[in-house]
């Protein structure tokens, strides 16, 4: 048979094939793999690739070939024919479908349906561990789509490969506990609700039943390269459900899963068991005083910043800062270990296509198209929480912001996967709010964030949105309704899901003023976040100070947001929203927050410009207001804000006070300096703080701290003999804070 | 246009005299026999006599003067000031006018199919029952489509329902409380949408009687009414609830006649240690003879009081007392505006800083 090759080739001459019209010359390039490209059209998904090709007499003897899918973003799945291909005429085919056994190279996933779906290139190659030059003649090379066939046992519906946790049913109270199945058949589309879906019914020892909503997950490894961040799948795509108990004792589980157009599975699982104490670590808004937000009943007065997204180019633009490198996770992950050794204890990041988002049109880096979330996206989503968490912090999880469906504004809607115009169902932005295919499309991202990350103790809370009055919804009062609508019945959805109950908010941009009432008065918004910009046209209280309009932001008598007994938590804030000069910025963030705790605010404002304080190491102010509130308890239901006279009056000081029977916490500060101004020093002895002029006689604890340090600097007991109590107040330059308590 | 058709509202808050939170505490007297006490409670509100109904021991009483004194009404800075302000408007010679007008402005043209749709929508959540009546108008609430601006904030009958109905719920008595409230919303519903809720001789009746409920209470601000002793507020009261019968009257519904239909039996005992005794109030409304159990458990002092545990108001999120679902349904009007996309919002005027409260007692609270 040693002359066979030479037969076949010759033959394949004399019948022309080799210089066919329309036959294409490939060199190889061996050792390394050679890649021919299929160009034609091709609607991506399953299929059958065919192709002709004369391999001359020349070309190495362990020449192989074999045939690729990849997706947009490369990732690779390859089939080999086996054997060597000898010199002669080849006509070969390759069957290219979820059911084939594909292999991922040279990372190793799984090739399953729901890869399948997101391929979207296909050709052959040529490899051989010789070197070679050879040209080989592909006469033909064309796809075909791959007849249905419904895979053997498609129609026994079930789930495989169980595993728990660590490989046990045992766990501790307040840790995480997994549940891994592989469906068969696996959905092509793992994240679309309406083709499959999976949960987990949880008894606990109290008899309650929580039905935990599992969703896609693919093991992700991330790298930090340094001047980005990339994302290695290993291993097959499953679904994973994920829990967290709360309570000692045993646990009875069973996994319910449901195909498109099929009975639901019921498998049993092994009971969990539970250990150690009771745990509860998520943040809540206080029952007692629904003002301010408490984490296992204990006040908990969140202290942060606004680290929306990876960097800022507003930022650098208005303040001249550097973009951080887009090492996402890596990048955000550094900013919240600086902030957490600053004293911050919060953090506000958004779900944005160009930050953590989970959908955005296929075609860009990392993303999957229209309810198809992003793997590794997600994996960067775990990542940034478990570190928040192990540092303290925890997470204002913003869903959307209002570019992704606003036309005008930060408009992103060109590159939104629902938008008409990229191959989604939706022609006007604002039928985000109302069409049914959008709302089934939230639902399913809604369902797919709180399976993944509702037991996370690092979220904070779900903020639906960024800047809601930014949007495309808010055109005119019949819009308004429809907003009204939709957040109410989102509120209501994730409320339904979230079987730790996280609470939720949405956000208006500008100041308190824009903010809508109906919408914050629904019961399903749980705080409030506001923007709290001043400045700029239309902005808030001519040359008003950012004290006062943090203030007003809550207790002006006819707007403040008071009035909802809701934590009010200013989200963005710094100047205008086009920023505002250094000396400005310094003292709004240094003083912001003192502002806010005397006002009432549900925590600190977070500053809007994070890389502005990231990149100059301006994290003192988080941890000075950190040491004035450890162990304070701002609750109560008379507890409330009160306006401290100066005397003899100093009409540049804002002095104002969180008062509860016996203890008072109070700032003094110096607006001409808040404001951009100079500050000036007060002598002590200079002036008086009038606490009251009918105040009870009692023994009284008096502390004076440095407002810029968070030091204690002065500390006295005096016994006050009844009527007015007025306090010395001793020197100081730009700002300065106290507590006065009642000795017990 | 000043909000003065929280006069109403004020009526129905000031006369009962309750604290936040003590709405569920109504005492229902202290026979052996729950029924027995409720019965007695409903006759005391037959004769408009709320000094039997609200107070059963003098330590009791002392406790709702302190509670009142102390409570949400004193220190909450947005129920006090709005209260204040309709206790001025009440007291204005044009009172009944503002009311009438605001009334208008805030219940749509279409206001009685509005307020039968929410009915229908409270009792079927998941979709509204055959044969109910059909939602509002055009627009639905808030006006016409494209109307911009704020305007007049519409009455959110379904949230004051819905607040309202957490007031009773019962743990473990969920199920038969919402079907017996589903009824009557149901039979409320099919009433209601006849009624011509703008007739203006109805009106100027029911403006007559919520001002005239606001004045039996003689006080020209909260904090005078918190400084009362119970005892004056329970009988100002009695005669402010006088006038709120004539308001409901003036729409069609003879309070005195329900109450005389009510009959009052033991229920079933819900399990718990010790168990807890329910009773069946059976009486007939809009036509219709309906079947409410509530939960009662007697206290230390001997008396039974309305027990409303369940804890399905806190799982939806309800954390709004009845005075401030009254309160936020019908605050001022939205913040919202025709700012549209990149507007920035700011669609009222620049806030004027407002200094924090006023010292409440010399000692700013300290």
């Amino acid at each position: 048979m040693a002359g066979a090759p030479f037969v076949q080739c010759l033959l394949a001459w004399i019948l022309g094939l080799a210089t066919a019209p329309g036959a294409t010359q490939v060199t190889l390039c061996s050792p390394i793999t050679t890649v021919v490209p299929y160009l034609g059209a091709w609607d991506g998904g399953a299929l059958v690739l065919t192709a002709e090709l004369i391999v001359p007499g020349e070309a190495p003897a362990d020449l192989g070939v074999g045939a690729y899918v990849s997706d947009r973003h490369g990732a690779w799945y390859q089939t080999c024919q086996d054997g060597h291909l000898a010199p002669g005429h080849h006509r070969i085919r390759f069957s290219l479908g979820p059911a084939d056994p594909l292999v991922s190279e040279p990372m190793h996933h799984g090739w399953s349906p729901g890869a399948s779906a997101l391929m979207a290139k296909t050709g052959i190659f040529f490899y051989s561990a010789a070197g070679s030059r050879t040209e080989i003649t592909i006469t033909s090379l064309a796809v075909a789509p791959l007849p249905d066939v419904p895979a053997a046992g498609a129609t026994v519906k079930r789930l495989l490969d169980l595993r728990l946790g660590d490989g046990t049913a045992t766990v501790a109270a307040g840790e995480r506990w997994t549940i891994q199945v592989r469906p068969d058949p696996m959905p092509a589309n793992p994240d679309d609700p309406r083709q499959f879906t999976l949960a987990a019914v949880i008894t606990g020892p109290d008899g309650v039943a929580m039905r935990i909503p599992g969703f896609s997950y693919q093991a992700m490894t991330l790298d930090d390269r340094g001047d980005r961040e990339d994302a290695t799948p290993h291993g097959p795509g499953i679904m994973q459900v994920r829990f967290r108990a709360r309570q000692p004792g045993r646990y009875q589980v069973s996994l319910e899963a449901s195909w498109e157009g099929g009975p639901t599975v019921v498998t049993a699982v092994p009971a969990l068991t539970v250990t150690g104490q009771p745990w509860d670590c998520y943040a809540r808004v206080d029952p007692l005083d629904p003002r301010f937000f408490a984490v296992g009943g204990d006040f908990w007065w969140p202290i942060g910043l606004n680290v929306h997204s990876v960097n800022d180019v507003r930022s650098q633009e208005n303040l001249g800062t550097r973009l951080t490198t887009d090492r996402r996770a890596a990048a955000t992950i550094a900013q919240l270990r600086r902030l957490a050794a600053g004293g911050g204890t919060a953090a506000e990041i958004w779900l944005a296509s160009w930050n953590l988002g989970l959908e955005w049109r296929a075609d860009w880096p990392g993303f999957a198209g229209r309810m198809r979330y992003s793997q590794e996206q997600a994996a960067r989503l775990d990542a940034v929480l478990d570190a928040a968490w192990a540092l303290g912090v925890r997470v204002n999880l913003v869903i959307a912001n209002h570019g992704q469906i606003s036309a005008r504004m930060d408009s992103e809607w060109r590159d939104n996967p629902w938008n008409r115009a990229t191959g989604g169902p939706i022609a006007d932005p604002a039928l985000m709010f109302s069409a049914p295919e959008a709302l089934d499309g939230q639902e399913a991202m809604r369902r797919y964030l709180i399976a993944r990350y509702a037991d996370h103790p690092a979220i904070m809370g779900w903020k639906l949105w960024s800047e809601i009055n930014l949007t495309a919804g808010n055109q005119d009062a019949q819009a308004h309704q429809t907003m009204k609508r939709w957040h109410e019945f989102a509120a209501a959805r994730w409320r339904a899901l979230d079987a730790y109950a996280h609470p939720i908010t949405t956000h208006w941009a500008g100041d308190y003023r824009s903010s809508d009432w109906d919408i914050a008065g629904l019961p399903g918004m749980a705080y409030l976040c506001i923007d709290a910009y001043h400045g700029g046209p239309g902005g808030w209280g001519d040359g008003g100070t950012l004290a006062a309009l943090l203030s007003d932001s809550v207790l002006d008598s006819r707007d403040g947001l008071a009035r909802f007994r809701k934590p009010v938590l200013v989200t963005e804030y710094g100047g205008s929203a086009m920023g505002a000069s250094d000396t400005l910025l310094r003292a709004e963030h240094a003083s912001a927050s003192w502002a806010a705790l005397v006002s009432g605010h549900g925590g600190a404002p977070m500053l809007w410009w994070f890389e502005w304080v990231d990149q100059q190491g301006l994290y003192q102010p988080f941890r000075a207001i950190a040491r004035f509130i450890a162990g304070e308890d701002l609750r109560g239901q008379a507890a409330h804000s009160v306006l401290i006279a100066t005397l003899p009056d100093q009409p540049r000081l804002w002095s104002h006070a969180w008062s509860r029977a016996g203890r008072m916490l109070g700032y003094l500060l110096d607006t001409t300096w808040q404001g951009g101004g100079s500050a000036r020093s007060y002598a002590a002895g200079e002036m008086r703080l009038v606490i009251g002029d009918q105040v009870a006689p009692g023994t009284c604890h008096l502390e004076w701290w440095d407002a810029d340090s968070g030091e204690l600097v002065e500390s006295r007991m005096f016994e006050h003999p009844g009527g007015m109590l007025a306090l010395t107040v001793p020197g100081f330059t730009r700002h300065l804070a106290f507590k006065l308590a009642r000795a017990p | 246009m000043r909000p003065i058709f929280r006069t109403a509202i004020a009526c129905a808050c000031l006369a009962s005299s309750m604290p936040q939170g003590y709405a569920a505490e109504v005492s229902l007297g202290s026979s052996d026999d729950p029924a027995a006490a409720m019965q007695a409670s409903l006759h005391a509100l037959r004769v408009n006599d709320l000094a039997t109904l609200l107070t059963a021991t003098p330590a009791e009483a002392q406790a709702l003067t302190s509670a009142l004194a102390d409570g949400a009404l004193a220190h909450d800075r947005f129920l006090s000031d709005r209260l204040d302000e309709l206790l001025r408007e009440a007291a204005s010679p044009d009172a009944t006018a503002q009311l009438i007008a605001a009334w208008s402005a805030r219940v749509p043209v279409s206001g009685s199919a509005d307020l039968a749709a929410a009915l229908v929508a409270l009792a079927h959540p998941a979709g509204a029952a055959s044969g109910a009546p059909a939602p509002g108008g055009p627009g639905g609430p808030g006006g016409p489509p494209g109307m911009p601006g704020p305007g007049p904030r519409p009455i959110d009958w379904r949230m004051l329902t819905g607040v309202a109905l957490t007031q009773l719920l019962a743990r473990g008595l969920e199920t038969q409380q919402v079907e017996a409230v589903q009824q009557l919303l149901d039979a409320a519903a099919r009433w209601v949408v006849d009624l011509d809720i703008h007739d203006a001789r109805r009106a100027k009746l029911a403006s007559a009687a919520a001002i005239a409920a606001v004045g039996d209470l003689q006080v020209a601000t909260i904090n005078d009414l918190c400084q009362l002793p119970i005892s004056t507020l329970i009988t100002r009261g009695s005669e402010a609830l006088v006038q709120l019968k004539a308001l409901a009257s003036a729409y069609g519904v003879d309070a005195d006649a329900i109450l005389d239909s009510a009959s009052v039996a033991d229920g079933p005992a819900l399990a718990g240690h010790p168990p807890v005794s329910t009773v069946i109030v059976s009486f007939t409304a809009f036509n219709v003879r309906h079947q409410l159990p509530l939960a009662v458990v007697r206290s230390d002092a001997g008396t039974w009081r309305l027990r409303a545990d369940s804890p399905i108001p806190r799982l939806l999120g309800l954390r709004l007392s009845l005075l401030q679902a009254l309160v936020f349904s019908l605050g001022p009007p939205p913040g919202f505006g025709p700012g549209g996309p990149g507007g920035g919002g700011a669609n009222r005027d620049a806030g004027a800083t407002q200094p924090p409260p006023p010292l409440p007692r010399g000692d700013n609270g300290f």
